[in-house]
C-alpha cells in the first residue's frame, strides 16, 4: 500500500473513531443551533464512504454513506426555512457539492427534493457564492430537475463562467451537460474522458480535490455519469479508477 | 509608542482613538516593552540600531515570520543614511514590504495578542501558503478545550479590507469555508496539521473566528473586517 493509501486508511481509523463523539454532542440542540456539528458529522460520513469504497471495494458503505450526508445537508435547508439560526452559508449553491453526492449515492428521489430546496435565496447567495459555485449549483439544479427552460440557460451561465474562473478543469462537465441536453450518447465517452482529464489536473498542487478522498474518486464524475444515465438515458461509459463501474446505476 | 512590534507613527492619544476599543486591542496597547519598528523592509527592535548583525538577529527574534524573506533598505532611505526614516511624507515603511511579508506582519500581531491572552497556537497552514491564517486554542488546567479561535489577518493601506469568496469553499471564515478547511488540513500531508484538523474538527462547537487588519501605521484592528453573516436572520 502507498503512502497516500496508508493515510487515506488512517484517516478512515480517525474518522471512525471520531464519527460517536460528534453524535453525541448533536444531542445536545443547542451545540447545533447553527448547524456546524451537522455539518461535521455529514462531512464524516462522506469521508467514511469514499474511503470505505477505495480501500474495501464497499459499494453498500459508500452509497449509505453519502446518500446520509445529503440527508443531513437537506434537513439544515429544512431547520433554516422553519426558523433556526442554521449558518447562510449552509444553505448558499455551494451546497451543489452534496447534489453531486446524492447522484453518486444514486439517491435520486433525495437528490430531487435537494434540488428543490436549494436556490432562491438572493441575498444569501450574492454574499456567499463564488460565481463559479453559483453557476454550477444553479446547473446542476436546473438539470436534476429536468427544468427544460432553465438547464440551457443556466448551462450558458456555466460555460462563460467555467472559461473564465476556471479553464480548462471543468470543460468536461459542459461537455456531459451538453450531451444530456442533446440525447446524443455519442460523444460521452469523450466527454467522460475530458471530465477525467480535469479532475486529474485538480487533484494536483492548489487544485480543489488535492486535499480531499475526491482525489482517489471523481464523487462529482461518478454523480454526473449517473444523473446522464438514470435522468436522461445516455449510455455513458465508466473510466476507471476514478468512475469505477460498480458505483454506477445501470 | 510601539504596539505589535511596530511603530506607531501618530500620538499615543491618536494610536488609541485609531485603534478600536476592543479588549484584544487593549491587551495589544499594554505590550509595548518587547517592541520595535519597521525599517525599510527589515523589523528591528527599538534598542538594537546600529550593529547590522545584532539587529537581524534580533529581528528575526522578535518577528521569525521574515527570517526567510530577503530584507532590503529603499533606496531613499539608504540615501538619507538613517534606517529609520520613514521619509517626509509620513508614509510608512511598512508599505516596503511585499504582500506575503505585510500578510506574515499581520499575522504576528494577531499571534502576538492571542499568546498574551493565553492561547497557543497550532499548526494549521496547508501548502503553498493556503487555509487558515491561525489557529489559536486555549486549554483547561486538565487538558481539555475551553476556547478555539480561527484568525484571518490582513494589511490594507486604505483601512479597508475584505474577506474573499473562494472557489468550492465559500467566503472566508464562513462555516462552509472552516468546515471544507478543516476537512483539507485532515487530510494534509503533515501530519501536525493533520492533528490540528482533527481537534478543530472534534471540537468544531467551540470555533470563534476573528480577523484582524494591520494598517502602515502599525495598528492592528480586530473588529473593522466586516465577518461573514453567521446565522439565519443575523
Amino acid at each position: 500500500m502507498d503512502n497516500s493509501l496508508e493515510n487515506l486508511k488512517e484517516n478512515l481509523e480517525c474518522d471512525r473513531e471520531d464519527l460517536p463523539q460528534i453524535q453525541r454532542k448533536l444531542q445536545d440542540p443547542q451545540a447545533d443551533r447553527n448547524g456546524v456539528l451537522s455539518s461535521t458529522l455529514m462531512r464524516m460520513h462522506r469521508s467514511i464512504g469514499v474511503a470505505e469504497y477505495v480501500l474495501n471495494g464497499s459499494v453498500s458503505e459508500f452509497r449509505a454513506r453519502l446518500s446520509e450526508g445529503g440527508r443531513i445537508c437537506l434537513n439544515m435547508f429544512r431547520r433554516y426555512d422553519s426558523g433556526e439560526g442554521i449558518s447562510n452559508s449552509y444553505v448558499s449553491m455551494i451546497t451543489y457539492q452534496n447534489l453531486f453526492d446524492l447522484l453518486a449515492s444514486a439517491d435520486f428521489d433525495l437528490a430531487r427534493d435537494l434540488a428543490l430546496a436549494m436556490g432562491g435565496r438572493d441575498l444569501i447567495e450574492k454574499k456567499n457564492d463564488h460565481p463559479f459555485d453559483y453557476a454550477f449549483g444553479y446547473v446542476l439544479k436546473a438539470f436534476v430537475l429536468r427544468d427544460r427552460s432553465e438547464t440551457e440557460r443556466r448551462l450558458g451561465i456555466f460555460k462563460e463562467v467555467c472559461e473564465r474562473k476556471a479553464p480548462g478543469g471543468f470543460s468536461g462537465y459542459c461537455e456531459l451537460f451538453e450531451d444530456m441536453l442533446s440525447g446524443n450518447s455519442s460523444r460521452s465517452a469523450k466527454s467522460v474522458e475530458a471530465l477525467v482529464r480535469g479532475h486529474e489536473k485538480m487533484s494536483k498542487g492548489k487544485g480543489i480535490f488535492a486535499l480531499r478522498n475526491d482525489k482517489y474518486l471523481c464523487v462529482w464524475g461518478i454523480g454526473m455519469v449517473n444523473m446522464a444515465r438514470a435522468l436522461y438515458a445516455l449510455q455513458v461509459p465508466s473510466a476507471s479508477p476514478l468512475i469505477p463501474d460498480d458505483l454506477l446505476v445501470n | 509608542m510601539l504596539i505589535g512590534g511596530l511603530t506607531l507613527q501618530g500620538g499615543m492619544e491618536a494610536a488609541l482613538a485609531r485603534t478600536e476599543g476592543d479588549a484584544v486591542a487593549q491587551s495589544l496597547i499594554k505590550g509595548e516593552d518587547e517592541l520595535g519598528t519597521m525599517t525599510g523592509r527589515e523589523f528591528i527592535p527599538r534598542s538594537e540600531t546600529t550593529e547590522a548583525g545584532a539587529r537581524k538577529a534580533l529581528a528575526n527574534q522578535a518577528y521569525p515570520e521574515l527570517q526567510n524573506f530577503s530584507v532590503k533598505v529603499p533606496p531613499d532611505l539608504a540615501e538619507n543614511g538613517n534606517p529609520l526614516s520613514n521619509g517626509s511624507g509620513g508614509a510608512s515603511n511598512v508599505e516596503y514590504l511585499s504582500k506575503a511579508e505585510k500578510g506574515k506582519l499581520g499575522e504576528a500581531a494577531a499571534r502576538r495578542t492571542l499568546a498574551r491572552a493565553g492561547y497557543k497556537e497550532l499548526p494549521a497552514r496547508l501548502s503553498r501558503n493556503q487555509g487558515m491564517d491561525g489557529v489559536f486554542v486555549k486549554f483547561r488546567q486538565d487538558g481539555s478545550v475551553q476556547d478555539i479561535i480561527v484568525t484571518e489577518s490582513k494589511y490594507s493601506s486604505s483601512g479597508r479590507a475584505y474577506l474573499a469568496k473562494t472557489q468550492s469553499k465559500g467566503v472566508q471564515l464562513s462555516e462552509q469555508w472552516i468546515d471544507q478547511t478543516i476537512e483539507q488540513m485532515a487530510k494534509s500531508g503533515e501530519s501536525k496539521v493533520r492533528a490540528t484538523g482533527r481537534l478543530l474538527r472534534s471540537n468544531r462547537d467551540l470555533v470563534r473566528i476573528k480577523a484582524n487588519l494591520l494598517r502602515p501605521s502599525g495598528i492592528s484592528q480586530w473588529k473593522q473586517i466586516k465577518l461573514p453573516e453567521t446565522s439565519n436572520g443575523q
